[in-house]
């Protein structure tokens, strides 16, 4: 698959100050790309992780949905886009990526970015 | 490839090129222990294959042919005797000579099928399609004579309430035939007993679908994978499983071993982790009551398995998967005692 998984997030934030995450996932290629999901309304993963790994919080941590499988073909240059938040509750270095369940054996996974968060 | 040149080995169409060019040694490596080559002009040999794979390959039971250089001849395996005689009477006829030739008898080469190909008759665990949407066969149905189908609820245009929702199998791109319509899936109700404030709720995440006349179905019978063991992720088919019954509790043991098969992570199993919890679904105002958890370390469930077959380590029809986490170790089954009491009482065995 040639789509491009991206997230987006304020580098820094603060104790308390809501943290808005956007995913994003784009075909850049020239031709249509068929993409699966999972979920008829898309299931998407937002985690949060300190600096040793230790996760803070989990978007779908507890959630139980239907496990069907959406099919959807992108246009090229179309994005998809999915938006979360999160609120800090203690200063320090954390790490968030998003993640999109489908029926290959791994998700699709963003990089990892950074978030200073002071108290 | 050792001895088996890729670029010259023809099969008929209809089979599969893949599976022949891995099967390369051992239907031919006992010709070279025993043939010494043939004394004609190898070039005049190869002249003798293309006319023997034009030809031969047309006639019924034969599965392949070949230019062997080691023994310079021209190989054509066949299925049976009578594909054999068949191909040395067309040699005679093309004036290929016996002794530059060699009918090897062989099993078909087919296509490794997998739950996510065109199965049929129709059995329980494959995919089925309907819109953007793929989902897992549940198992076969009669009810008041009409041959059916029974997949999750929300694997239908609107989750509860008939829309006559089209089904195909595998995907309408494949076969544009498609297998069945919805006929059955109740709404789902608020202020039920056991149903959450705020909440519409069913005791199943049920449908039931009719198979359209000309669709052939295997009553009983749920998908079996080539794997060893459960939770391989193996989709493989091979052949079937035939159900001893159903299976009409609602409350299942807890640690009770229970499988599934599905076209995403085909078999898998666990234990059961809770029985007749009352579970809502993730990003709706849906809650499912007295449904069964089960649990593992590994991955039990994808996307893609909704309506899968839910059986006992009896082969027992137990119920319908309709959920998981996001992980996939743990997934969620509608008990079939809860989609008997909302579809009507199914027949689900011969």
């Amino acid at each position: 698959m040639t789509l491009e998984f991206t997230l987006s997030a304020p580098t820094r934030s603060r104790v308390g100050a809501t943290v808005f995450v956007v995913l994003r996932l784009r075909n850049p290629s020239r031709r249509p790309v068929e993409a699966h999901f999972l979920g008829r309304t898309i299931a998407f993963d937002i985690v949060v992780a300190r600096d040793d790994g230790a996760i803070v919080w989990r978007r779908l941590e507890h959630g139980v949905g239907p496990s069907i499988l959406q099919v959807r073909i992108l246009k090229p240059g179309e994005t998809m886009q999915w938006r979360d938040t999160w609120l800090p509750r203690e200063p320090g270095h954390y790490r968030v990526q998003g993640i999109l369940p489908s029926d290959a054996p791994e998700p699709l996974r963003t990089p990892w970015t950074p978030v200073e968060v002071s108290p | 490839m050792s001895r088996l040149n890729p670029l010259r080995l023809i099969v008929p169409t209809a089979l599969v090129v893949v599976a022949a060019c891995q099967d390369t040694t051992t239907p031919l490596a006992p010709v070279a222990a025993r043939v010494t080559p043939s004394t004609y002009a190898p070039q005049q040999v190869r002249g003798w294959f293309d006319l023997m794979a034009r030809e031969g390959l047309a006639l019924p039971g034969t599965v392949l042919a070949d230019y062997d250089e080691t023994t310079n001849r021209v190989v054509v395996g066949v299925e049976h005797a009578a594909a054999g005689a068949s191909v040395r009477a067309l040699a005679v006829r093309l004036g290929v000579p016996a002794e530059a030739l060699v009918v090897r008898e062989m099993e078909p080469i087919r296509f490794a099928q997998t739950l996510q190909d065109r199965v049929d008759p129709r059995i329980g665990g494959i995919q089925i399609h309907f819109g953007n949407f793929l989902c897992s066969m549940g198992f076969n149905a009669v009810d008041g004579g009409q041959a059916s189908f029974v997949t999750a609820s929300h694997c239908t245009n609107k989750q509860g309430g008939v829309e006559g929702t089209v089904y195909y199998q595998p995907l309408q791109s494949v076969d544009g035939v498609s297998i069945g319509t919805e006929v059955e899936d109740p709404p789902y109700q608020r202020n039920i007993a056991g149903c959450p404030h705020g909440k519409k709720c069913r005791h199943s995440d049920a449908s039931r679908a009719a198979y359209n006349a000309g669709i052939t179905s295997a009553l009983g019978q749920i998908a079996r994978t080539d794997a060893a063991s459960p939770n391989t992720y193996s989709l493989v088919l091979n052949g079937s499983i035939s159900l001893s019954g159903g299976d009409t509790r609602d409350h299942f043991g807890i640690g009770e071993t229970i499988n599934k098969v599905g076209r995403t992570t085909g078999w898998t199993q666990g234990q059961v982790t809770a029985t007749c919890a009352t579970v809502n679904v993730s990003g709706t105002n849906i809650s499912q009551i007295c449904q069964t958890i089960v649990e593992n370390s590994v991955q039990i469930v994808g996307a893609g398995d909704s309506g899968s077959p839910v059986y006992t380590s009896a082969n027992a029809l137990a119920g319908i998967l309709w959920g998981g986490n996001s992980s996939g170790t743990l997934l969620v089954f509608s008990p079939l005692k809860n989609v008997d009491d909302e579809l009507g009482s199914l027949q689900v065995t011969p």
